[in-house]
């Protein structure tokens, strides 16, 4: 019997079908209809069908049986176009996620298009929903309209009310409500970086244990971070030399980062209890905790299963809290400008628009870095940037190089020919270890204004912000927020309050670059890669 | 909607499929193909009138292949782009023999 919002199926928004096989024709036919009325294409209508005939095949085999009544829904929610398919029942976890030993046909469809799948239960209820078609709203979008806002209101303020009493407001206010964001990021950046940190040393221990290639690419991805690194300081000093800023505009904060004398920077190193590094937010002591455990976790036999899950269990928690915060990044990126404006005028905003353009030309370097290897490595630079433009837009939507690795190879398969297996086994090592984007974004970013600052470094501090950055994009966690994270970690560090408004605008601005410039690392590696194998 | 055109000669079986393979039709092949396989040394599955296939039908060409492996060899030939496509996405390239 089925059931549908309106008389013609064409018409149509959700229907209610029997879960069986008897009923998978009026739901595919529900399903093809509703696409070809919103003109997608062939290729859409196809993965959209074959994923939905999966799930569908695979809940009747787990037994979501005769008595579930699947209700299938076609709906666009902000932009993205999705089909949602909900039952009451026990959870829904697809077979792959569940110990077998051979694959099904299903599993194998589920697992090639996992980028448009999503699972919610809740209260007794199933949501799955397969993405058509992906929105492309992002936070610059939301933060943009902040910006534009925050100008607005200042200028009204600033034609009623005094330079003296905006000046008070912004203190009492203003900045304080800023400062909480910053709180809440480190108070979950803090177990989120640790727990990521943990997770991805693990994950790259395990995968390396398994084959020496799995090992060399690790290398060579942690080489290239580094060397995104060095092109990071590089490229910082030489800004600040031609924009001549190292004396200092916002002032000088003494001879040594945070404030610490040698001695203190060492006596902090190892905290003296497991949960001070949560309390404190100091960067090397969480390193050093997550480090052991890595090293504990990895030499602890029979207990790695369920400690390893617990990890990742945690991981996901605090994931989802960044994800949270992060809503409220627009209402922050508001409070952030209004500040600047309420107190300096424009004159500051025009500075850091000014970084910020700085910042955006300096990612030729890495695009420059990205070129040159392309060269070396023999691959035919106009056929790879061809293909670019589709591949860079759908990665900017899914905002994870994670996520993104099945639309990736099979993207890169058919457009590019590479090997489908050998981009399945190389692409998801490289989007865990890969961190380019994180390198290259927050060192550039930390040097900039470390010499805005005034600050007097030397290299080993340097060298010991180097090492900072890189794991913190070691641990970063793969969605947005990890700007955010890892720059307040350093302002923390720093002892700067200053860069709280930075570690915002940072996010704003680049939050979605620093995946892409992953993402761009990952294909360039694989491409040297493939090219080798036809070579050889 | 799934045409299965079927012919054997002399321990050679060749099976023309046209339209689709999904939940719907599967069985039917699957059917058939247990049906018509004893005594069988060489099955072929010209796929040149197909124009999907779906988990259902992979499962259907899967057991074929077992069966096959037993007695001989299971070839597919003339598969579309899109049958191709299905076939790489899920790995069975690698598994299949395909001309």
């Amino acid at each position: 019997m089925v059931k549908g919002s309106a008389m013609s199926l064409t018409k149509n928004r959700s229907i209610e079908i029997p879960l069986n096989a008897e009923s998978y024709e009026t739901a595919n036919r529900f399903i093809k209809q509703w696409m070809k009325q919103h003109r997608f294409s062939d290729k859409s209508i196809l993965e959209t069908e074959l994923l939905f005939e999966a799930l569908f095949q695979d809940m009747i085999d787990q037994g979501f049986g005769q008595d579930t009544i699947l209700k299938i829904k076609a709906q666009r929610v902000f932009g993205e176009y999705n089909i949602t398919l909900g039952f009451e029942g026990e959870s829904y976890v697809p077979s792959m996620k569940q110990e077998q030993e051979n694959i099904s046909p299903e599993m194998r469809i589920v697992q090639a298009y996992s980028d448009k799948v999503g699972y919610r239960y809740r209260l007794g209820y199933n949501r799955i929903s397969i993405v058509v078609k992906r929105n492309y709203s992002s936070t610059l979008m939301s933060c943009s309209i902040a910006i534009v806002l925050a100008l607005l209101i200042s200028t009204l303020l600033h034609a009623f009310i005094s330079n003296n009493e905006l000046t008070s407001f912004d203190s009492m206010f203003i900045k304080p409500l800023i400062k909480q964001f910053a709180n809440a990021m480190l108070m979950i950046g803090a177990p989120v970086t640790f727990f990521s940190l943990i997770k991805n040393l693990t994950d790259i221990y395990i995968v390396s244990e398994k084959s020496s290639s799995a090992r060399k690419l690790q290398v060579k991805t942690i080489v290239t971070s580094l060397i995104a690194i060095l092109l990071a300081l590089v490229t910082g000093i030489t800004i600040a030399i031609i924009m001549n800023s190292h004396q200092g505009l916002l002032g000088s904060t003494g001879s040594f980062a945070s404030g610490l004398s040698a001695t203190e920077f060492i006596a902090s190193l190892v905290p003296s209890s497991i949960f001070e590094p949560f309390e404190t937010y100091m960067p090397f002591p969480i390193i050093i905790v997550a480090l052991l455990l890595t090293y504990a976790l990895c030499s602890i036999g029979e207990y790695f299963d369920s400690v390893h899950r617990f990890i990742n269990v945690c991981l996901a928690v605090f994931s989802k809290m960044v994800t949270v915060v992060m809503f409220t990044l627009p209402f922050f990126c508001f409070l952030a400008v209004l500040s600047l404006l309420m107190v300096n005028g424009t004159s500051r905003i025009l500075i850091l628009l000014e970084y910020v353009l700085v910042v955006a030309v300096s990612l030729i370097v890495i695009a420059a870095f990205y070129l040159v290897r392309l060269l070396i490595g023999k691959v035919n630079v106009l056929t790879f940037v061809r293909h670019l433009p589709t591949l860079i837009w759908e990665n900017f939507k899914i905002n994870s190089a994670i996520d993104a690795v099945p639309f990736n190879v099979r993207y890169c398969s058919r457009k590019y020919g590479f090997n489908r297996k050998r981009l399945g086994e190389k692409l998801p090592i490289l989007a865990q270890t890969n961190q380019d984007g994180n390198c290259f974004l927050i060192m550039l970013i930390a040097m900039i204004f470390i010499f805005m600052l005034g600050i007097e470094v030397s290299w080993l501090q340097i060298a010991g912000i180097g090492f900072l950055v890189l794991f913190l994009s070691v641990g970063a966690p793969n969605q947005p927020g990890s700007i955010v994270i890892g720059i307040l970690i350093i302002t923390f560090y720093l002892q700067a309050d200053e860069l709280i408004s930075i570690a915002i605008f940072a996010e704003v601005f680049f939050g979605s670059i620093q995946n892409i410039i992953n993402v761009l690392g990952d294909i360039v590696t694989v491409a040297i890669e493939e090219q080798k194998q036809l070579a050889s | 909607m799934l045409n299965i055109n079927k012919t054997i000669e002399n321990g050679q079986a060749l099976f023309a499929l046209s339209g689709r393979i999904d939940t719907t039709t599967a069985p039917e092949l699957d059917q058939e193909l247990k049906s018509s396989l004893d005594g069988v040394t060489t099955l072929t599955l010209d796929m040149n009138d197909l124009v999907y296939i779906s988990s259902a039908g992979l499962r259907v060409l899967l057991s074929a292949q077992k069966i096959m492996n037993k007695q001989g060899k299971m070839t597919i030939r003339n598969a579309n782009e899109t049958v191709m496509e299905i076939f790489e996405v899920t790995g069975f390239s690698d598994i299949l023999t395909i001309e």
